[in-house]
């Protein structure tokens, strides 16, 4: 029991950031057809601006705007100088994947040459602020939680109920044709890469402050399982990417509990290699789509 | 400077075999293999476990599943085999049904298990130190001193990366390395001819594999060590970068990618002295092969050396001592050679 809720606990948190990252990562999927593996790497340099801006003796909170801010600025960048410029020149689906392992690779060593290897902190309490046996949430994990309900809601409003989702949408399930119908596909995807870099800059901060302490490898690990959740999910779907986000929180925590803590990122990618081995269109495609959720 | 030189060219020997292997899964057969350093590893952990002996020997020092004492080739020949057989379960389990990113995925996730498995349960491969004071073959055979032990096993490292280099442009010249060239450029138009090209792609990874095991094996027996620093994601990438900035598919783009970024940037610049601070050297080497397969995806996707386009043949080129192997009647869908990379 004891094992039970603690492992509880820490799924529950878990889940809840990487739901929000997976959602920015599956955003960037659907709408530019793009598998970004430099995505974990984004995350960590939200939580490294966070860091050297938290460093200077300004308040947490303004601190933590900076580096979602500075994502998005970074995704901004991306989207309008390498993505679109990429997707016109007709680049195959391999040669993509290759340009942002490239840019993870960069965005690593700019991460080590600028802060340095040792991992760093932000030094927030570690003290549970909510409790029930060995139960035991700190203020970060209900923050993670909070922001995931928050951030869900939200990109569920914008996609469904919004003009720019629709359009976004539109993009998602057939470029030619939308653009067809006057849709700005470039325009939407820059919007889209900038909301999913929002998306990325505070899943990155709360990956930061869950994982304690933090460094430019942190990134490409949690990239992998930000890529399982999205594929167990169902890739490209919203619903998915949270299903997909809880389901490989909940197997990965749940199962090194009990067997052996070391191997949390095991599991996960051993989910990933499962789901998309067995069900490439996602273990979940369905359960997403019965519910609307589909992008 | 003697030893330095020879430690580079067998560094660079062992790297043209392991490129040319996944040049033969990449870029002749388009299959992403993120993994592909999984394969690597398997070939020198093999060979280190079949050298070692008994663990009890080393009274806890290190700590592996079980060793045995082979003579010299049998390790390196059983690690090419054990390579081919773990590639032929990938293959069959990533081949079939997956299209190329999603297979790349799968590779990498099934690599990065395995890399969490060795890392976290130090009975099978000593976890995180790995396992070092691996024998040097033949080293005691011959009775020669180190430095000429070391041009020695140069020499037979270039042996095998000629031979190796030979066969490979003979199987990109040859149908089936035309076949896979064809199912890369276009697998609807490939099968419609009736060709399983799951079977064929299945026999380029357990080639590539194979390959990338026995460069795994040539390794250990040059630096005496491996452990998980030896196999992380980035070495990897590092392939890739080579293969894809000397031009896939013909084999003298992977030497000069081997050579630049291999020899050049990466085991080149570790024996220069450190500058700036700490590790800042091996960031900068990180950068530059990020920056460089950037580069060479945007300026020049098909690399320095490009893949000779297959041409059709007239009867011109058909002559004694032309191109006149080739003849008409192979069945090559160039119709089907639309894409580039």
């Amino acid at each position: 029991m004891t094992i039970f809720l603690a492992a509880l606990a820490s799924s529950i948190s878990f889940s809840a950031y990487t739901a929000v990252g997976s959602l920015g990562f599956s955003l960037q999927y659907a709408t530019t057809n793009v598998l970004n593996l430099a995505f974990g790497d984004l995350m960590v340099v939200a939580g490294f601006i966070t860091y050297s801006v938290e460093q200077t003796g300004v308040n947490f909170f303004v601190a933590a705007a900076t580096g979602v801010a500075g994502t998005c600025a970074l995704s901004y960048l991306l989207s309008r100088w390498m993505l679109i410029p990429a997707l016109r020149r007709k680049m195959s689906a391999a040669a993509l994947i290759l340009l942002t392992i490239g840019l993870s690779i960069v965005i690593e060593a700019a991460i080590d040459m600028i802060w340095g290897a040792p991992a760093v902190s932000f030094g927030l309490s570690a003290n549970p602020v909510l409790r029930a046996g060995s139960f035991s949430w700190t203020a970060v994990d209900v923050a993670s939680v909070v922001c995931a309900v928050v951030l869900l809601f939200g990109t569920y409003v914008l996609m469904e109920h919004t003009t720019l989702g629709r359009n976004m949408r539109a993009i998602a399930s057939n470029k030619e044709l939308a653009t067809a119908h006057g849709v700005a596909a470039d325009r939407i995807m820059t919007i889209s890469w900038v909301i999913s870099g929002l998306l990325c800059g505070i899943a990155g901060i709360l990956l930061c402050a869950e994982t304690q302490s933090f460094n430019a490898v942190t990134g490409f690990t949690f990239t992998v399982v930000i890529v399982a959740a999205a594929f167990v999910g169902g890739i490209g779907q919203m619903g998915g990417a949270v299903l997909g986000a809880v389901v490989v929180g909940f197997v990965s925590q749940f199962a090194s509990a009990y067997s052996n803590p070391a191997y949390v990122d095991v599991f996960a990618f051993g989910l990933l290699a499962l789901a998309l081995l067995v069900r490439p269109t996602g273990i979940f495609a369905d359960v997403a789509s019965q519910r609307e959720l589909v992008l | 400077m003697s030893y330095y030189v020879s430690i580079l060219l067998t560094y660079f020997f062992i790297d043209v075999v392991a490129a040319l292997g996944l040049d033969m899964q990449v870029g002749l057969s388009g299959i992403l293999n993120f993994g592909f350093i999984l394969f690597q590893s398997i070939g020198a952990y093999t060979v280190a476990v079949l050298t070692l002996g008994s663990p009890a020997k080393w009274f806890g020092t290190q700590t592996y599943f079980h060793g045995w004492t082979l003579p010299f080739p049998v390790p390196f020949l059983l690690a090419i085999v054990v390579g081919v057989a773990f590639s032929f379960v990938a293959g069959v389990l990533v081949l079939r049904r997956l299209r190329s990113s999603y297979q790349a995925i799968v590779l990498l996730s099934m690599m990065l298990v395995c890399y969490d498995v060795v890392v976290g349960s130090p009975s099978l491969f000593n976890g995180t130190t790995g396992l070092g004071s691996i024998p040097h073959p033949l080293q005691s055979a011959f009775g020669l001193s180190f430095t000429n032990y070391q041009w020695a096993y140069m020499g037979m490292c270039g042996g095998i990366a000629l031979v190796v280099f030979v066969l490979a442009r003979v199987v990109y010249r040859s149908p089936f390395g035309r076949l896979l060239a064809a199912s890369r450029e276009g697998e609807e138009a490939t099968e419609a001819l009736g060709l399983n090209v799951f079977r064929m792609r299945l026999v380029a990874m357990m080639v590539g594999g194979g390959l990338a095991a026995l460069s795994g094996a040539m390794l250990v027996g040059s630096v005496a060590a491996w452990s998980p620093n030896s196999w992380s994601f980035f070495e990897t990438i590092i392939y890739f970068a080579a293969i894809t900035l000397g031009g896939v598919g013909n084999g003298w783009g992977t030497l000069l990618g081997v050579a630049v970024l291999q020899i050049g940037i990466m085991e080149g610049v570790s024996y220069v002295p450190q500058f700036g601070p700490p590790g800042f050297v091996d960031y900068l080497q990180q950068a530059i092969i990020g920056l460089a397969l950037i580069a060479v995806l945007w300026l020049r996707p098909q690399g320095i050396l490009p893949e000779r386009r297959p041409r059709l043949l007239t009867s011109r080129r058909i002559g004694p001592g032309g191109e006149g192997r080739l003849r008409p009647a192979d069945p090559v869908p160039l119709e089907a050679a639309g894409g580039s990379v």
